[in-house]
């Protein structure tokens, strides 16, 4: 998944954990631990990050990272959004024009 | 056989063979270029890979990520071309020890005249477009497999080539020598056919392209029929004719382009068959040829999370009925019975289309202090249809995408509200938004969950409703069998459905009812299905099969009187052709036996309907013998002593079958100690040379030197629609038939002396 490193680094930033520990199969849903308020953090991230708008109860199903990642990279391949992420650059100039 | 003709047939043999070694030279050479190719293009793509792999996600690493894939398909093709070549090599080194196996000289209407050598696969010069050999399998080839000497036709691309035979000759070569070879006569290739024939079995089957007879080349050939069905009696050559049909369909293809093996399907009744086919393809130059079970037939379509423990095997569902006595006999038959046919069919109808009007818990669904959807709209909505004919899991999603779409649609609203709720307090007042999102996913899993109650349809827990809800029951089956018989079923039924395993006949109706909902898509690409055994097919498989192979043109291939544990069924053929729907369908006869000996054969007759089709090639051994002992502890001994003397006369592969799994286990036991033999068990292989124990469900389908067919006393083959088993156990044997039984034989023995 070619998104999943920047998804890993976004949850790494909320969680202020090891990036290294944010591999595919780390656990999000019920049971695992994790804040749902920071599932809700890392959701509003990826919108921010890669630009497109995430459905709740899409969000409501993920049990792992990976499944944030593979929603992500349906959505770029459904051309729902761009491919890429932005750059601090590029965000900014949107914001200025 | 003329001094000049011989020696200027040993001079062809070794210019062919002199061409194999020089091509085979070159395709070597080929091969290694191509692997340092391939080494020297992976190296420098690592190394590129390596490079870009930082800037991976910027609007330039995409060009670049642009340019590796290029390169990735470019890798790619150079690897399909190594392994065309390696495949090449395979086929040389096969052809090698024996290039071709025939010749026909054939004039054209034109006055032209041809020497065309057959063999498994094509042989070309390129370098003067000269064919060497041709593959069995091209048009012209049909002509040795059709035609004496005298007026011949074959069908090509251009139309029908008519003309004339001249020469139809046969070689034996091995390890590139020419032994000898002869003209081909009735009579002469009988006493070929005789020879081939009386070689000893092996352990697994071995392709017959040189004796495929008359009959068989028109099933193999065969390309106009979207269902071809062949009743095959025991011996007549039925799979290694679907087999070989199978290398026929995939060399047309090739020569089409519009077949590629991954569109061939088989369909293997049990495991053991499956291992001893496994040899005939490649053999013959065709690989990758999938072959599945019907329970991973089943497993495919079901869900796997409904699956659970797994699917009751088929060799168990068969064991059971074959070992169940009384009572449980009764019901299993009555199972049996109605399941296997049409009314079941029209059961399972009847609960798909009342599944949104009763069975679907349709409710009313609120979101944000809205209704977005109400029950009676949404059952109404789905039962209506309108015509559009999709499927009934389509039409619950696309009505739970029209419910999302109204709560898609609300939603801003609702975050504001959530919004301003969580400002309202003060530890949250930084993370306010966050707070709001977390509340609206909870709120989302919730809905989701409502929706999913009616959207998703589990047709696993829906087939066990069925049988548990005796009101239900009666409505649906009503008229489709007798009331009383009806409750017992759905008791039977529901019973079964309590084991950890789904009972096999329980997985092909849930199947059914899977695919009625959602489809499947995984097989829609197949356009050949080859089914052997199809005596075992009910209305339901066939059914099951139109809506898995919905583009595929079918084979199947049976005996109605190898059914196991049921009476042979003349109407079996028209029932499947009606069930597949795919028109009347070309139905054709192999009857001529060339297994058994004429002695075992005219024997195994003796359990047939009385007019039953046959002929047998004749060929002799020795008579059949039936034994006896009081008890099976003395049969033991006698068991041994037969394999022995078996032993000593030279023949390498001996089976012992038993009626059931659960016997061939117990006598295992018992001679383990005394003799070395092996028990067939799932997927197990034969032991050849050796003495193998099994069932004779695993037998099916297998042929040995000699077979002992054990246990047929009174106790185990009781009654006349015993006589099945009996016929499929004899016809296994090649050349020696035994039977054997303990305390009192079976009634359905012919009065013979026992030794």
């Amino acid at each position: 998944m070619k998104v999943h490193p920047t998804v890993a680094r976004l949850m790494a930033e909320i969680l202020s954990a090891d990036g290294s520990e944010m591999t595919p199969n780390f656990p999000l849903g019920p049971g695992s631990g994790i804040d749902p308020i920071d599932v809700a953090k890392l959701a509003i991230a990826c919108e921010e990050t890669f630009g497109f708008a995430l459905f709740d109860e899409k969000v409501a199903q993920w049990r792992v990272l990976g499944d944030a990642s593979r929603q992500i990279e349906e959505l770029t391949e459904e051309g729902q959004g761009q491919a890429t992420e932005k750059t601090e650059e590029e965000r900014a100039a949107w914001f200025y024009e | 056989m003329e001094e000049n003709q011989f020696q200027a047939e040993k001079q062809h043999l070794a210019q062919t063979i002199d061409f194999i070694h020089r091509e085979l030279a070159r395709a070597d050479a080929q091969g290694e270029a191509q692997k340092e190719a391939i080494r020297a293009v992976q190296e420098e793509h690592l190394e590129s890979s390596r490079w870009e792999s930082a800037g991976l996600h910027s609007i330039q690493g995409f060009a670049e990520m642009l340019e590796q894939s290029q390169e990735a398909q470019n890798l790619a093709r150079m690897e399909s071309a190594r392994d065309n070549t390696l495949r090449m090599i395979r086929t040389l080194v096969r052809m090698r020890e024996r290039p071709y196996f025939a010749r026909i000289d054939f004039r054209f209407q034109d006055g032209k005249e041809s020497a065309v050598y057959i063999g498994r696969a094509t042989l070309m010069d390129k370098a003067t477009m000269k064919m060497q050999v041709y593959d069995w399998r091209v048009p012209i080839a049909s002509v040795f497999y059709r035609y004496g000497v005298g007026p011949a036709q074959y069908e090509a691309p251009a139309g029908t080539i008519r003309g004339e035979l001249l020469l139809k000759r046969q070689y034996e070569i091995r390890q590139g020598e020419l032994l000898y070879y002869f003209d081909a006569n009735e009579e002469v290739l009988d006493s070929f056919l005789r020879d081939m024939l009386g070689r000893p079995a092996s352990s697994s089957m071995r392709d017959i392209v040189e004796t495929i007879q008359r009959d068989q080349d028109r099933v193999i050939r065969d390309m106009e029929a979207p269902l071809l069905m062949v009743q095959g009696s025991a011996g007549s050559g039925k799979t290694s004719v679907a087999l070989h049909r199978v290398a026929y369909l995939m060399y047309q293809g090739l020569q089409k382009a519009r077949l590629d093996p991954s569109r061939i399907l088989i369909l293997a009744p049990n495991a053991t068959f499956e291992r001893y086919i496994s040899q005939v393809l490649p053999g013959l130059g065709e690989e990758q040829v999938r072959t599945l079970l019907p329970e991973e037939l089943l497993a495919a379509v079901l869900p796997a999370r409904a699956l659970g423990a797994g699917i009751q095997p088929r060799s168990a569902w068969v064991e059971r009925r074959l070992t169940a006595r009384g009572e449980e006999k009764r019901r299993l038959a009555l199972c049996r019975s109605f399941k296997g046919s049409q009314g079941f069919v029209t059961l399972l109808e009847r609960f798909l289309h009342e599944l949104p009007r009763r069975w679907i818990p349709f409710a009313d669904v609120d979101y944000a202090g809205q209704r977005v959807a109400r029950a009676e709209l949404c059952r109404t909505e789905i039962c209506q249809d309108r015509g559009r004919k999709a499927p009934l899991g389509a039409r619950l999603a696309m009505l739970e995408k029209a419910i999302w779409e109204r709560v898609h649609a609300l939603r801003p609203a609702r975050m504001e509200k959530l919004l301003e709720f969580g400002r309202r307090f003060p530890h949250h007042a930084q993370e306010a938004a966050a707070f709001a999102r977390m509340i609206s996913i909870r709120e989302s899993g919730r809905l989701l969950q409502q929706l999913r109650a009616f959207t998703r349809v589990d047709c696993v827990a829906l087939y066990r409703q069925l049988f548990e809800d005796r009101e239900a029951f009666v409505r649906l089956s009503g008229g489709l069998l007798p009331a009383q018989d009806a409750e017992a079923l759905r008791q039977a039924t529901a019973e079964g459905l309590v084991g950890d395993k789904i009972p096999y006949e329980d997985a092909a109706a849930m199947a059914y009812l899977q695919l009625r909902v959602y489809g499947c898509r995984t097989f829609a690409h197949l356009r050949q299905v080859v089914a052997d055994e199809a005596q075992d097919l009910d209305v339901l498989h066939a059914r099951l099969m139109a809506l898995l192979f919905p583009g595929a043109r079918f084979t199947l291939l049976g005996d109605v009187y190898q059914t196991l544990g049921g009476s042979a069924e003349e109407g079996l053929y028209e029932r499947l052709a009606q069930a597949l729907d795919k028109g009347p369908g070309l139905m054709v006869r192999l009857d001529k036996s060339f297994r058994c000996t004429r002695e075992i054969w005219e024997f195994s007759r003796h359990f047939l309907p009385p007019g039953a089709a046959g002929e047998c090639f004749s060929r002799s051994g020795a008579k059949p013998r039936i034994h006896g002992a009081a008890d099976e502890a003395a049969l033991a001994d006698v068991t041994l002593r037969l394999i022995q003397e078996i032993r000593e006369k030279g023949f390498q592969s001996i089976a012992v079958v038993c009626k059931t799994d659960e016997d061939a286990k117990k006598l295992y036991q018992q001679l383990k100690g005394r003799e070395a033999v092996a028990l067939v068990g799932p997927g197990s292989s034969l032991l050849v040379p050796g003495v193998s124990i099994l069932s004779l469900y695993r037998a099916k389908g297998l042929e040995f030197d000699a077979v002992l067919l054990w246990g047929v006393d009174a106790a185990r083959y009781p009654q006349a629609e015993d006589r099945g088993l009996l016929y499929v156990g004899c016809t296994r044997a090649l050349h020696i038939l035994e039977l054997l039984w303990a305390g009192e034989p079976s009634p359905l023995l012919p009065k013979e002396e026992s030794l």
